[in-house]
């Protein structure tokens, strides 16, 4: 199998790693499972192929989006003929960066930010497949670069990726989409008061009760996530109860 | 609204919308703006379909899925939710379809933290030594399928639902469209408060979120 080949097909199954997760290895099967292919077609077979990949018992942990780095890295360290317990002692230390850095880059800003640019569309009354086809593109756009990015730094640095990534600045990228985040949030804002003022409802009661709800949400932050779905569901059920 | 033509492709993206949360991909079909919106497609209703996803969505956005967090699962649920929102019409089937939009979510938190265990017993190393290579492949496989048919249960039960409601409860919702909406929207305030709590270190925080509502008060008032 050509290196090439080799590389679309860890990408490939870089899509699947997750499949297998779980609460004792987290997604260490699945890592596993995916440095499969890669082994055997190093020229090793049977027995000795299952027993090169990192034992499926063992946990790993990282950002879906950021896997492939650390496939990346271990098929090339596999392939120098590293040692399974210096490559383990690797995948260690590598598990909590790519982790932190990918749920701060991806699920803590850029899927809010992108969904929150699609609700925009929404509310400025955008058609729904402009809005969706819209959505989809941006935000899978940065999802498949990060992870060939990714597949290809791990193949092409091994262990030593912790330079690239820091070059990356994926912190600092964070940040700036987060700007944009509260920028958009703020358009909303002032959008909704505009509806709420121009829709003849009692406009002073519902501000009210849209500034309260948004301190309380500053104030209590995630802990107040459960509260969101019983706050529905309690309007819908008044909705229906009360005479 | 019963017919085949419409559930199955709609029981099939909820199965996608499943799978696509964790397990495979990841592509953004598990938010419900996207599988509410392709539901709409399949009832006939695109922009009910948009616009439900989008009130479901307003209230999961600032979900981390991080340190094995007990989260909902929105996605498989959106699509019996437009569903129902497009059979029975107006603003009660609005509210209906979005209280089963949320129940919907919350079961399928419910049933992914019990795949997760599933998963851990289907991965449970064998007593004399590791796991084969064709072995660890087979039990991979059996966990993305158990997930699969996890959220073609989940999203049957909530097509279920869906076609269950009487069309007579849609007619007691006392409010008008308009009310509705916000009403509805209101929770997501709570979301937009959470979000700005966690990105509040952003540099001049305060002057792009009041530069934002300016903006959005003179396109509000422009439109």
């Amino acid at each position: 199998m050509t290196r090439r080949r080799e590389a679309a097909r860890l990408l490939v199954r870089s899509l699947f790693v997750h499949g297998s997760i779980n609460e004792r290895t987290l997604i260490g099967s699945g890592f596993s499972w995916a440095l499969l292919a890669p082994s055997r077609s190093a020229g090793r077979e049977g027995a000795e192929a299952d027993a090169v990949v990192p034992g499926p018992e063992e946990s790993f942990n990282s950002h879906p989006y950021l896997t492939p780095l650390a496939l990346g890295a271990t098929a090339r360290a596999r392939a120098e003929g590293m040692p399974s317990t210096e490559l383990s002692s690797f995948l260690t230390a590598l598990r909590s960066p790519l982790g932190s850095l990918g749920d701060r880059l991806i699920w803590s800003t850029w899927r809010p930010l992108c969904l929150l640019g699609a609700l925009l569309g929404v509310v400025l009354g955008a058609p729904p497949g402009p809005v969706v086809a819209g959505v989809f593109l941006v935000y899978n756009g940065l999802h498949i670069f990060l992870r060939v990015w990714g597949l290809r730094v791990g193949l092409a640095h091994g262990t030593d990726v912790a330079p690239p990534l820091g070059a990356a600045r994926l912190s600092a990228r964070s940040e700036r989409l987060a700007a944009l985040g509260v920028l958009i949030l703020g358009v909303l804002a002032g959008l909704a008061v505009v509806r709420v003022l121009g829709s003849g409802a009692p406009g002073g009661v519902w501000a009210g009760v849209g500034v309260v709800l948004v301190l309380a949400g500053i104030r209590g932050g995630a802990t107040l996530r459960p509260w969101t779905c019983m706050l529905v569901l309690g309007l819908v059920s008044a909705g229906f109860l009360l005479p | 609204m019963a017919d085949p033509e419409i559930l199955l492709p709609i029981l099939l993206l909820g199965t996608w919308a499943g799978i696509d949360g964790a397990s495979v991909g990841q592509f953004l079909i598990s938010r419900p703006l996207v599988s509410g919106t392709l539901a709409g497609w399949c009832t006939g209703t695109p922009a009910e379909g948009l616009m439900l996803g989008a009130l479901l969505e307003g209230y999961h956005l600032a979900d981390l899925p991080v340190g094995g967090a007990g989260l909902p699962e929105p996605g498989p649920a959106a699509g019996p939710a437009v569903l129902l929102a497009a059979r029975l019409g107006g603003p009660g089937g609005l509210a209906l379809g979005v209280a089963l939009g949320v129940l919907g979510g919350l079961a399928g938190g419910a049933t992914v933290r019990g795949q997760r265990r599933l998963n851990s017993r289907i991965m449970r190393p064998p007593e004399n030594g590791r796991l084969s290579g064709p072995e660890l492949a087979r039990r991979h496989w059996s966990c993305i399928g158990a997930d699969a048919l996890r959220s073609l249960l989940l999203t049957g039960c909530a097509l279920a639902a869906a076609l269950a409601v009487p069309h007579g409860l849609a007619a007691r919702w006392p409010l008008r469209e308009e009310t509705t909406w916000m009403l509805l929207a209101a929770p997501a305030l709570l979301v937009g408060g959470t979000l700005l709590r966690r990105w509040h270190r952003v540099p001049k925080a305060g002057a792009l979120l009041i530069g934002g509502a300016f903006a959005g008060i003179l396109l509000g008032l422009v439109r």
